[in-house]
């Protein structure tokens, strides 16, 4: 399998430097800093010291940079830089055109589309955090993993069809023993059908799939799905209306017996959101975040919040606010938190909304 | 049963022929979609991204766009950096086979900066304003354009394509002798917009604009630019407010209040008010709009 893997990098090395062998003449990508700088204060959280007292907290900084290869391929770099340091969220070549069946090749590292949210930059999120499932099931980044994809877009009357496979370097599961040797590959695939009901209201479902290789402690390879929608009224620049759900399940089963005594687990995960831009420059709206743990699917968490946001001038200079009630579990207690989150943009990548 | 297992494969066949002789044309505005139905008349099937009543700086992505462009033989872009979402769009059709026309060659480019361009000027276009399609006289380089990138696409109706623009020329200079007669009582006037979008209209018909709702292109009303402008607007007696449809009208309607001066709605596409649905018509409701404005003004 992994032979497969590195012929298929190579094939698409081939195709993204053509082999005359020139060298790019000038560089000139566009280049872009997003910053995000939040004040957080949190209440009835012990645990970590913080409780009843604000806090700043320079979140990240997100450098992109982006710009075509040749007339046929692009490359996106996103690197975050925060309080842990460097880190690449995202670096990828896409091959865009000139490929059979109208298919479009990436690869490199970059945030895996299983559902819609997952490969969404945070800073498109007028609710802010990650929601808990992605977060439960594969840690604080969500799904970023080094890969291939390859997407087609297919037609259907005047909406859009698009299936998308990758094959993905095994990530690090939430909860599992990564010292047991897990093999290196997983997949993933999303079939996602976009609809305009008119030319203000656009609809969007998928159906995403997930597998990755067994690791040696478990009987079978983990396996988890998700299905998405979300609908999106715009009838004007003033005024838009977003809602977005989103559910994940998970299936794992362990050799050894796990928490539900029985070795397999299912979990799931589902977050629900509603935006509404009343004004040019203010919107507003709630969440709803749940979810189970993969290891066990008895240890529940479930938030609630109301968030708005105040776009100063246009997407270079946004503030957000939340507030959320994240009710406890039976290792965590019940905790509020109120976040203001001061996002700035210098150069063409903005934040733009969900 | 039998003759309708003849007439639908007949009938699929004639749809299939039709849809074949169509050039497939997509336009990021409607003005380019209005210019390109003329000049390709039946061999053309146009669809433009940007309706005339919405605010072509702001385009999202859409998958049913690339849809749009995946079937398309050539794109007509309006350039100047105005419809910088067009890229992401075509990128998106994975259509290899698309030829790509920037209508904005040719156009004698107004608002070009004369030196660095950054954010603290707004939402500034470093290649210059773009909304030149509002000059009737550029109707003529983008309908140039328009002609040579179907002929290019449609080797074969080439002739046709030339006739038709022939057709459009002229019949749009005789337009605008017409609207330049029409436009007398506009000559010298000074007027307030909302956004910088008039410069070549204005240009075009002797206005002078006088100043902007919007403190820096792209930025929103602020009390202190209102004020000034309200003060402006009384010392040198403005009496009209332009204002594209999309726009709020709350500053502008405020600001009137302030000063006695009538807001007028100015379309600045076609398909952005009623009657504006080709490009000659866009420019007789323009004209007529003002023109009322100003004989009804006290």
């Amino acid at each position: 399998m992994r032979r497969y893997f590195l012929a298929s990098l190579a094939a698409f090395l081939a195709l993204v430097y053509p082999g005359s062998g020139k060298a790019q003449t000038t560089t000139n990508p566009n280049i872009s800093f997003i910053g995000d700088m939040r004040i957080i204060g949190n209440r009835g959280m012990p645990q970590d010291g913080s409780n009843g007292k604000l806090r700043l907290d320079f979140h990240e900084l997100e450098l992109a940079a982006g710009g075509y290869l040749n007339p046929y391929a692009r490359a996106d770099i996103t690197l975050s830089v925060s309080g842990g340091g460097i880190d690449i969220e995202e670096a990828y070549a896409t091959l865009l055109k000139g490929l059979p069946w109208n298919l479009q090749i990436k690869a490199g590292q970059y945030l895996v589309d299983f559902g819609k949210i997952n490969s969404q930059h945070a800073h498109k999120w007028s609710w802010m955090e990650r929601p808990l499932m992605f977060r439960q099931f594969f840690g604080e980044e969500g799904l970023k993993t080094p890969g291939l994809n390859a997407s087609t877009l297919i037609p259907v009357g005047a909406s859009a069809l698009t299936i998308s496979a990758n094959l993905l370097k095994r990530p690090p599961l939430v909860g599992e023993d990564q010292s047991a040797g897990a093999p290196n590959l997983a997949g993933s695939a999303r079939i996602s059908f976009f609809a305009t009901f008119s030319n203000h209201s656009s609809f969007e479902a998928g159906v995403s799939g997930f597998a990755a290789g067994r690791n040696p402690a478990e009987k079978k390879p983990p396996v988890m799905g998700d299905i998405d929608l979300k609908y999106k009224w715009r009838p004007d620049a003033y005024r838009s209306l977003t809602f977005v759900l989103e559910s994940l399940v998970s299936s794992r089963e362990y050799a050894n017996l796990g928490a539900s005594g029985t070795g397999k687990t299912t979990a799931s995960g589902t977050f629900m959101a509603i935006d509404y831009q009343f004004r040019r420059r203010y919107n507003a709206g709630f969440l709803l975040d749940y979810s189970q743990t993969p290891t066990d699917n008895k240890v529940r968490q479930t938030g609630f919040g109301f968030f708005a946001g105040f776009s100063v001038a246009e997407e270079t200079y946004r503030i957000q606010f939340l507030v959320r009630h994240d009710q406890g579990t039976a290792l965590v207690k019940s905790f509020e938190t109120i976040e203001v989150q001061l996002l700035w943009s210098l150069g063409p990548h903005k934040p733009h909304q969900f | 049963m039998k003759r309708l297992l003849v007439f639908v494969p007949t009938l699929l066949a004639l749809v299939a022929v039709s849809s074949a002789a169509a050039v497939n044309v997509v336009a990021s505005s409607s003005d380019l979609k209005a210019i390109a139905d003329y000049i390709g008349g039946n061999h053309v099937s146009v669809k433009s991204i940007v309706t005339g009543k919405d605010n072509p700086h702001f385009v999202e992505v859409l998958p049913s766009y690339m849809v749009m462009v995946s079937r398309a033989n050539i794109y007509f872009k309006l350039g100047l950096g105005l419809d910088f979402w067009a890229q992401p769009i075509i990128d998106g059709s994975r259509n290899n086979r698309l030829v790509v026309v920037d209508c904005s060659e040719g156009i004698e480019v107004l608002g070009k900066p004369s030196g660095p361009v950054n954010a603290s000027m707004g939402d500034v276009h470093p290649q210059g304003n773009p909304h030149y399609q509002l000059d009737p006289a550029n109707g003529l380089i983008m309908a140039r354009n328009i002609a040579k990138g179907l002929a290019q696409v449609d080797p074969v109706n080439a002739g046709s394509y030339e006739a038709a623009l022939k057709q459009f020329e002229t019949e749009l200079r005789s337009k605008i002798e017409t609207w330049k007669k029409e436009a007398e009582p506009l000559k010298g006037m000074e007027i307030v917009t909302y956004h910088e979008s008039w410069a070549y209209f204005c240009e075009a018909f002797g206005i002078k604009v006088a100043g902007f709702i919007e403190p820096k292109p792209g930025i929103e009303p602020t009390a202190g630019h209102t004020a000034e402008l309200i003060t402006l607007m009384k010392a040198r007696g403005i009496k009209v407010i332009g204002k594209e449809p999309f726009y709020s009208d709350r500053a502008p309607r405020s600001i009137a209040a302030a000063t006695g001066a009538k807001v007028v709605d100015l379309p600045p596409s076609v398909g952005g008010a009623e009657g504006a649905d080709t490009y000659f018509s866009l420019f007789d409701v323009l004209i007529s709009r003002l023109t009322s404005a100003v004989r009804k003004r006290p």
